[in-house]
């Protein structure tokens, strides 16, 4: 549908556009160039517990000034100076002081002129998403932690038969526990991604800063990765300036063995080429 | 003979520890709640604790910590911390313990290692 087609509708059924507002699921708020409201729709009271009444002639900020000073500095900036649409998750506060996390954007009205002669906003309220999403990730974070005391024992009591504490091993059993043995490191590491990316999402996430020396660790990352050299046949020729120091980190070695792997299949990528 | 204590509600990480300790040259006592260890603690003063930090009874492992080393008795006990989530691992520090390993993340072969070094071994 064109514009005119858009503009004739509107003109000849007001009132259903009035009515599609008003019943609309979202909350959707019109304002002047101000912010003061003159129309808010029943979403918008369910969503903030605010009346038509209490919202009419006030500003957003009546459930909103959960956000930094700054997010609605820019907010007003990109509606009201440039004249630019705002789409954003904020964080709002409802009337019996819940807070609640939604999805919110804002258009200016401009008039024939380009003047702005106010704004609408919709917001989506997502908790009930995020909620779902926070249990989610607590659930990974609960199955990571529980599969750690199983991964330890594999990885232990494979240990102390290669260290044949159990009796004497032969060399081709020993070949045999070195794979499994390689597999359960592995296990960890994959668990520890979890966990991380999991804690990082749940703002649980520490760093753990310790002395490290960057050579020691870069020829660990490269020892790790010997059967994924045998298999692409590189060879890797390691040297590093004597005055390398240590550094403070903490050691999150998968993000390293990551980017190299990457690599390795980068390689292997542009030699098919 | 030196003596350790292993407080640790994981029954085969238990023996694990306990075979390991053994074949090193160790007595090995063990413990499965925070209670049973803090007894054991009091009664037979231990060369070296290896503690778990998240005990799912009574106790947990940093209560346990604190108990030990604020009692006159065991205050000298070097103690390891083991755990699965590194997420206290400056808090056992400044509460007295010597050394922190995530358990999946280090050998039975290096923790013993450690533990010589530690008793001067």
């Amino acid at each position: 549908m064109n514009d005119i087609n858009s503009l004739s509708l509107v003109l000849i059924h007001p009132d259903l556009f009035r009515l599609a507002a008003i019943s609309s699921s979202d909350h959707i708020v019109i304002s002047d160039p101000d912010g003061k409201i003159f129309f808010a729709n029943d979403a918008a009271c369910r969503i903030t517990g605010y009346s038509q009444s209490e919202m009419i002639g006030h500003t957003p900020s009546l459930w909103g000034r959960q956000m930094s000073t700054n997010f609605y500095k820019q907010l007003w900036k990109t509606i009201k100076d440039e004249k630019q649409p705002f789409n954003g998750n904020v964080r709002n506060k409802r009337k019996n002081g819940e807070i609640y996390d939604a999805i919110l954007r804002i258009a200016p009205i401009l008039n024939s002129g380009q003047e702005l002669i106010g704004f609408i906003a919709t917001e989506e309220d997502i908790s009930e998403q995020m909620r779902i999403d926070r249990a989610k990730t607590e659930f990974i974070s609960f199955a990571s932690h529980q599969l750690r005391s199983p991964i330890t024992a594999i990885r232990w009591y494979t240990e102390m038969m290669l260290s044949e504490d159990g009796g004497i091993v032969s060399e081709r059993q020993k070949h045999l526990l070195n794979e499994s043995y390689s597999a359960v490191l592995k296990m960890n590491d994959l668990v520890s991604s979890f966990l991380n990316v999991s804690r990082i999402e749940l703002g649980t996430f520490l760093i753990d800063p310790k002395p490290l020396n960057i050579s020691d660790i870069v020829s660990q990352c490269i020892a790790e990765l010997d059967s994924l050299k045998a298999q692409k046949n590189l060879v890797v020729e390691l040297s590093f300036d004597k005055t390398i120091d240590t550094l403070k980190a903490d050691k999150q070695l998968f993000i390293i063995i990551g980017r190299i792997e990457k690599t390795i299949e980068y390689i292997k990528f542009q030699s098919k080429k | 003979m030196k003596t350790i204590l292993v407080i640790e509600d994981d029954a085969t990480l238990l023996e694990a520890y306990n075979l390991k300790f053994t074949t090193a040259g160790y007595t090995v006592l063990s413990a499965t709640t925070g209670e049973q260890g803090v007894a054991i603690a009091n009664e037979k003063i231990p060369d070296l604790v290896i503690l778990d930090i998240m005990l799912p009874t009574g106790f947990d492992g940093m209560q346990v910590l604190k108990m030990l080393k604020n009692d006159p008795r065991t205050k000298h006990m070097p103690i390891i911390m083991m755990t699965n989530i590194p997420n206290q691992t400056s808090e056992s520090i400044d509460a007295g313990a010597l050394w922190y390993f995530v358990k999946s993340d280090i050998s039975l072969d290096d923790l013993v290692a450690k533990i010589k070094e530690i008793l001067h071994e």
